[in-house]
């Protein structure tokens, strides 16, 4: 009879093992809760030495395992990055099109580093007299190019030199974007398929 | 707020709009860059300028151009002995369009430039399209 619920242990050990590898997209907690709920279902059931044996493989965080899981991350960050690229190219667009509008000033969005550095909880203002935090909306607020290459007699501070350029910097970015969650889809699909 | 791909494309289109009218204006001032009045004396033809602004479209929320207005050039007309002409005054003076050709040329080269930054823009756009859509493929 042990040695049943030995191979028994053994063989969905090693299922979970595998689900959780190749489902990636689950969160670190996603994990606990398979274990948690493995556990409270056959602990009752296992001699000591085989809890052991589970808790060991489920509570103990794996430095291996903890590392692959936080790569879960890259997706969001990588879908993060495409809206802020999207959001770059749309500016550009902007300033293309007004590059004979006169008196047109010339913007960009805020950097993509600046939108996570501003990233903070709000203060709820639950009285009038409250001092507000102000709403962090940098990702979407243009703002004004820091040194125009040319400013025209009408005004207007585009250059189009420099829009073609930031143009193809967000060309190279969304490139490399795509690249990398395609290398990651296809290391999904590896661990996947085997 | 749309997606920007696609609020782009319609920036870009916008600004193709424009620079597509102000293409038409300057072909107007050439082609009329010696067309004088009828009758003895009459004024020939003025030159017409376009003025862009920028404007905001609420579904995007993205900054558009658009043609603010065609407006005439008020300079003087050019005048040119000619008594033989049917406009001509009574002096034998012709009067002649306002419209300097290097002028004209100048401002199509910038709006044939603006026109291919703007098509550039779109081109880009769909490359990023296509970029995203080929992540679906297999490769």
């Amino acid at each position: 009879m042990t040695a049943g619920v030995c191979l028994i242990l053994l063989v969905v050990v090693g299922g979970l093992t595998l689900f959780r590898q190749g489902s990636r997209s689950r969160s670190q907690s996603g994990g606990n809760w398979i274990s948690l709920i493995f556990r409270l279902s056959h602990a009752p059931k296992l001699s000591a030495s085989h809890k052991i044996l589970v808790l060991d493989k489920f509570s103990r965080p794996d430095p291996v395992l903890d590392f692959v899981m936080q790569q879960v991350y890259l997706f969001d960050l990588a879908s993060q990055q495409a809206r802020w690229l999207t959001m770059r190219q749309a500016s550009v667009a902007e300033n293309i099109s007004n590059a004979n509008t006169p008196g047109f000033k010339a913007g960009d969005v805020a950097p993509f580093n600046e939108i996570f550095d501003g990233t903070a909880l709000q203060m709820a203002a639950t009285d009038r007299n409250h001092l507000g935090a102000g709403s962090s909306d940098a990702a979407g607020a243009p703002i004004a190019n820091g040194t125009p290459w040319e400013v025209s007699y009408s005004g207007n501070s585009v250059s189009i030199e420099q829009e073609m350029i930031k143009s193809g910097e967000v060309y190279r970015a969304y490139s490399m974007n795509t690249s990398i969650v395609k290398a990651f889809n296809d290391m999904m699909m590896a661990s996947l398929k085997g | 707020m749309i997606d920007p791909l696609e609020a782009s494309l319609k920036i870009a289109g916008s600004g193709l709009e424009a620079q597509s009218a102000r293409l038409r204006i300057v072909s107007e001032n050439l082609a009329n860059a010696q067309s004088t009045g009828s009758l003895a004396g009459a004024s020939p033809y003025r030159r017409k300028t376009v003025t862009f602004e920028s404007e905001m479209d609420q579904l995007t929320g993205a900054d558009l151009v658009r043609v603010k207005s065609v407006g005439v050039d008020r300079s003087p007309f050019r005048t040119e002995l000619d008594p033989g002409n049917p406009a001509a005054d009574e002096k034998g003076f012709v009067k002649l369009p306002n419209v300097n050709v290097l002028m004209e040329m100048s401002d199509m080269r910038e709006a044939n430039r603006s026109y291919e930054a703007n098509l550039q823009i779109i081109q880009q756009t769909r490359n990023l399209y296509s970029m995203t859509i080929g992540l679906l493929r297999n490769s």
